[in-house]
Order: structure tokens, then sequence, then C-alpha cells
């Protein structure tokens, strides 16, 4: 299945700008959408609550690798948020520096591992591909990371395996 | 500059003693690195210093690990520095 998209920023702070993967058709980006499945009331909120806490101090403090608790695949710089309440509700996030931060989507964990998640997988791999291709558009010039921006080409093509 | 209203309108329901450790618990773990930094030590010599594996120590250096004093106590014996002092009285007056 093909999907088309975009990264486009969703926040903006003194030291560090928070994106979002918005697919195509879409009408919120993966951040929002994240939120939007867990109104306040829901069985997640203090969960919700850190995950909020926790974005606002990395909005203060910058995105600090010491901060994220690395999934996906080595090196490839996806994050999870870490929380420790509850600890069963996921949003991912890949790091491309101190200064820029792109949020995926995310869910409950009904799973091991994220790889034997139905509902979790999709998000963790879409974040993994985005890496690659923003890694292989920064190697040929077609992006280039400016301080807190990704300034260059930033709509992407992801295949999905049926 | 630009925000989310849907964070927004989340962030003003976030309950604040949620906010509130979760940023003490930055707090904590700002002051544990800063120690680390000034002895020339990594995360991975505090794991051996308290018998602990390395994972373990990262998961509680990022930011909403909920730390015992026990576990406070532990990490300040083995670094030889405070990390959290209490106010008394006289300090809260002045």
């Amino acid at each position: 299945m093909k999907q088309k998209y975009k990264i486009e920023l969703v926040e903006e702070y003194e030291n560090v700008n928070f994106y979002s993967i918005h697919l195509d058709g879409e009408e919120l980006t993966e951040m929002e959408a994240f939120f939007e499945k867990f109104p306040v009331g829901c069985e997640y909120d203090d969960e919700i609550d850190v995950i909020i806490s926790w974005i606002d101090k990395i909005a203060e403090k910058g995105a600090l690798e010491r901060y994220f608790r690395p999934e996906g695949r080595y090196g490839d710089g996806v994050g999870v948020i870490p929380i420790d309440v509850g600890n069963k509700v996921r949003l991912y996030c890949l790091r491309l520096s101190d200064k820029i931060l792109v949020f995926g989507n995310g869910g409950v964990k009904d799973a091991t591992t994220w790889e034997e998640s139905e509902e979790l997988a999709p998000y963790v791999k879409l974040l993994i591909d985005t890496s690659r291709f923003i890694a292989s558009r920064i190697s040929d010039g077609s992006i280039v990371l400016v301080d807190k921006e990704i300034v260059g080409n930033l709509n992407f093509t992801h295949y999905e395996k049926e | 500059m630009r925000k989310s209203s849907i964070l927004e309108n989340r962030r003003r329901q976030v309950n604040p003693e949620i906010r509130e450790s979760v940023d003490l618990s930055f707090q904590i773990v700002d002051r544990i690195h800063e120690i680390l930094i000034e002895k020339g030590l990594k995360q991975k010599d505090l794991a051996m210093l308290l018998g602990k594996k390395e994972a373990e120590i990262s998961r509680w250096m990022r930011g909403t690990h909920n730390f015992t004093i026990d576990t406070l106590v532990t990490i300040e014996r083995a670094l030889q520095a405070p990390i959290l002092q209490v106010i008394h009285q006289e300090e809260v007056m002045a």
C-alpha cells in the first residue's frame, strides 16, 4: 500500500521545534491524532499527563539524547516517550537533533514488543522509514537541518507491505 | 511561535501533581548528570558503582522515573555528592 505524507511543524519553542507526520487525506497530524485518541477522563489520563509534562520539559531543555528511550532499530533515532506510571501508552518520535523532534502516532501497548503489535508496528515502521528517507535526503542535500528547522523537500511516500 | 490548539487544550487539563513530579524528576536526573560530568563518570560507571545494569540507570535518567528515598540515598552515597536538599522553616521565612 502506498502512503503519501509530509512532515509538518506543529509547535515551536526557543530551544526546540516539534514536527509531526501528516498523512495525505487526514485532517490532523499523527501527534494530534494520538492525543485525540485519549480524551480527558479516559482510563489513561495519568499516562497522558506524564507524556505531556515530559514533552513540555523537552520544550524547555531541548531534545537531549539522554531523555529518550530508544525504540525501533539501533541508530535510527526512533524513540518512545518514557513513562514510569502505568507504562502502557506509547507515543513514538524521531529525534533528529537536540533541537528537532518528529512525532509519529502511538497507542496502548498490546504485545511484548512493538514488532508483535498490529496497532503499534505501523507507527514505528513509518518513523524508521522516515528516518531513512531523511538521512538519504540529508546526504544528497535535498534536506538540510538548520538549527531548529528542517529545510527542503518534506514530502514522502511510504510503501507498506500488505 | 506556533502551537497546536489540540495540545494546548490538553495541556490545560494536566494534573498539576503529575506535572510537578515530572519536573522534580527532571531536576533530579539533571543533578545526577551534572555530578557525573563533574566527576568524569558515565552512566555505565554509576551502574557499576550501584551493581545495576546500565539499562536500568538509563531508564532512571529520562525524566519520568519516580525515585524512592532509598534509591536517592544509594546514588548520593555512590557519587559522594548531595542530590536533594530539604528546606527548613527559617529558610522559607528568609
